[in-house]
């Protein structure tokens, strides 16, 4: 008997536990963009996509569904938002989270905390910042194919691999809450019939404060981190010539100390040159030396113009004072600030192109 | 008779006993909670990034403890109740040995309620701690009545399901910034001896040895056994950290609650886009035996004082674990208990070497009496 009695506890234990309330993927409103604009007085303007699942009968063709609301904070978004909407909102698939321009120049900080504390929100969804209006750009649908998330987010995924540097929500947090470094997020431009990444936005305690346009971006991307991708176009003697970056390494080196401290920035890149337009001449060792000094005077150039730019912004998207941090003992924040401006930092580029294509 | 055991003043059935191998299990699981998945914070919070020094420092205290426990049972023969009874008399040592029950009552309660809160707050917001609570104690109640190898063998399980979780430290350091971690040491020793002192807090377990050690057959082959597990879970927690380190800039790690789940945030495969949720099912199994054998621990002192059948007192433990589950609710209230918990554990690690020391004088005066 008391065994039975236990048998069926047990078994009821299992089945019941399907009597959970449960909700289907069709009839849940998955958020996968998200976008913030400025309201008026003071207020957040959000908009939110909504992909529409098995609605319609062309299974190819992504239809969304577009929400706007006018609400006081973040949070405040979401819970306008489920006001209009017919079925539960769901953000855990949230894949891009977009701001304005001029929001993102007023700061983010509020936005940050919500990001930084959600525990449904995936640490690898991307941020930007949107030159425009935020909310024009996901209402536009740009291909039958794809839905304006599933766009952007590829759209910053394969740039990551390229010519962009890295930046999830992560990279952002982690920079953000560090000492002696600032995040930056890609910036997003709309065209008529399409999306593209203009630039890089450089934040200060979550206010944006500065931009570069995406010709310097491979700059950045080659002072920030190792990859091997990306490329870099060049005029050169009449015509120019397009490189193809197959490994560029970063070193940083910190000698003198604290109240004199000096860096050295070492650049290693191998490319291969696949694109001479306008060049009469087949390639020969001495026009890759030429091909050689050309790229590493440009690139020192423009590394040099984004430092003293960062050091005129006081800004340090590239890490170096977390970097002075982890080596060195007496290392002050206070202190290392006030340096910064004056800091002397010396980029030496190191170029080895090994390869001219199948063609001579 | 049983020469096997040769502890004097408790022998135990053989075939209730464990091999020696299986301290490595016991010690290890125990070691290993929910201590692991938010400590990370406390310890920069003292030390900074230099925190991976005070793992190494509290792992060597650690060993010496684990010797003067070895030392203290070898000699004493049986367990803590019988060491208190020989050392103190009776009825101080009675109450003494009452005391280790609280503090093992309190340590598997507290492990309790965190688990609970870890789900409430990453996976069921809205999930009643009263009925989990009930449905968890009935398998709590189910593997300590069916005595202690049930329990080593929920220990052997849990190690086991702990080990493909540390591979998936993989994607933190993938996704992390490696150049910061260089041994640079910027914290004096103070800071870095504090910083010890909270991590032994996320060490405790090895003072239930203090109480089943009558159980293990030939326990003087489990000494080795013990000092591997010990190394063992220091090395977890030092690459717990220096991954921790790895993933999250210093200033960001100080706000952050739990270090290890957040990097499981990370963790992204084609079929599962949060791997965390299933982290913390994972976790159960860890926890499990934290549970399991401190509530073992905490019945077997009343039956070894008061002679009362371990079954009632499991059952008693149960019900009173139970009633408070609903009214303890928030971060701060159960900071506080975790807070409280690691500094009894604290005193009770202080305590051990006192216990050794007088237990060495009251050795040496009672053989002058014989003599």
């Amino acid at each position: 008997m008391r065994n039975k009695c236990l048998f069926i506890f047990m078994i009821s234990l299992v089945l019941l536990s399907g009597c959970m309330p449960n909700q289907s993927v069709e009839e849940v409103a998955i958020i996968q963009i998200a976008g913030y604009d400025l309201g008026e007085d003071e207020r957040i303007r959000g908009t939110v996509s909504i992909p529409q699942y098995g609605k319609s009968e062309d299974k190819a063709s992504a239809t969304e569904l577009y929400l706007t609301v006018d609400a006081d904070s973040v949070k405040d978004v979401e819970k306008e938002i489920k006001k209009q909407s017919s079925s539960p909102i769901s953000t855990g698939k949230l894949a891009v989270s977009l701001y304005s321009r001029e929001m993102a120049e007023k700061g983010l900080s509020s936005i940050i905390d919500v990001l930084s504390r959600d525990p449904r929100l995936s640490r690898n969804m991307y941020l930007a910042v949107v030159e425009g209006e935020a909310g024009e750009l996901i209402k536009s649908g740009y291909t039958q194919e794809e839905t304006t998330s599933k766009n952007v987010q590829g759209l910053i995924e394969t740039n990551n691999h390229h010519n962009f540097p890295t930046s999830s929500l992560h990279d952002f947090l982690y920079a953000y809450y560090g000492q002696g470094m600032n995040p930056f997020l890609p910036l997003l431009k709309k065209q008529e019939t399409f999306v593209e990444l203009s630039g890089i936005a450089f934040f200060k305690k979550g206010k944006m404060v500065s931009m570069i346009p995406d010709s310097k971006v491979f700059t950045f991307k080659m002072l920030k981190e190792n990859f091997s991708a990306g490329m870099q176009d060049l005029p050169f003697r009449e015509g120019s010539i397009m490189m193809d970056n197959i490994g560029s390494q970063v070193n940083y080196k910190m000698k003198g100390t604290m109240d004199n401290p000096s860096f050295e920035i070492n650049i290693s890149i191998k490319a291969e040159v696949n694109e001479m337009l306008g060049l009469d001449v087949t390639p020969n060792p001495q026009l890759a030396n030429e091909m050689e000094k050309a790229f590493v005077d440009y690139f020192k150039k423009e590394a040099n113009e984004l430092i003293k730019m960062f050091k005129e912004k006081e800004i340090d998207p590239l890490g170096l004072g977390s970097f002075a941090k982890t080596r060195r003992r007496d290392f002050d924040l206070t202190k290392w600030e006030e340096h910064y401006p004056e800091l002397d930092i010396d980029v030496k580029v190191d170029m080895e192109i090994t390869e001219y294509g199948i063609f001579s | 008779m049983n020469k096997i055991n040769n502890s004097q003043g408790l022998q135990i059935p053989e075939k209730y006993l464990v091999t020696p191998a299986y301290v490595f299990f016991l010690v290890n699981s125990m070691q290993v909670g929910v201590g692991i998945l938010g400590f990370e914070k406390y310890l920069v919070e003292k030390a900074g990034f230099d925190a991976w020094v005070s793992i190494l420092i509290a792992g060597g205290i650690l060993h010496v403890v684990l010797w003067m426990i070895y030392r203290l049972l070898q000699k004493g023969g049986g367990d803590i109740v019988h060491i208190h009874k020989l050392v103190f008399g009776k009825y101080i040592g009675g109450f003494l040995s009452l005391l280790f029950c609280a503090y093992f009552t309190l340590l598997a309660f507290t492990v309790l309620i965190t688990f609970i809160e870890v789900i409430k707050v990453w996976v069921f917001p809205g999930l009643q701690s009263w009925i989990f609570g009930f449905v968890l104690l009935l398998l709590v109640y189910y593997l300590v009545s069916g005595g202690f190898r049930v329990i080593t063998g929920v220990c052997l399980i849990s190690v086991l399901i702990g080990l493909p979780i540390l591979l998936l430290k993989f994607f933190p350091v993938q996704a992390g910034h490696t150049m910061t971690i260089y041994p640079v040491l910027s914290h004096d020793i103070t800071e870095i001896l504090s910083a010890s002192k909270q991590s032994v807090l996320s060490f405790l377990g090895l003072e239930f040895l203090l109480i089943y050690y009558p159980f293990i057959k030939n326990p003087k082959k489990s000494k080795k056994w013990a000092h591997f597990a010990v190394f063992y879970t220091t090395m977890i927690y030092l690459i717990s950290l220096l991954v921790t380190f790895v993933y999250y800039s210093e200033e960001q790690l100080k706000q952050v609650v739990w270090g290890t789940i957040s990097a499981w945030k990370i963790v992204e495969f084609p079929f599962i886009e949060r791997f965390e949720f299933v982290g913390i099912a994972m976790w159960l199994y860890v926890v499990l035996p934290n549970i399991c054998l401190g509530l073992w621990g905490a019945t077997r002192i009343p039956k070894r004082v008061f002679n009362i059948k371990q079954k009632y007192l499991v059952i008693i433990f149960c019900i009173g674990f139970y009633i408070p589950l609903g009214f303890i609710e928030g971060r701060p209230v159960i900071d506080a208990i975790n807070t409280f918990s690691g500094q009894a554990g604290f005193y009770i690690i202080l305590y051990i070497p006192v216990l050794l020391a007088l237990k060495i004088i009251s050795d040496k005066v009672r053989k002058r009496h014989e003599k």
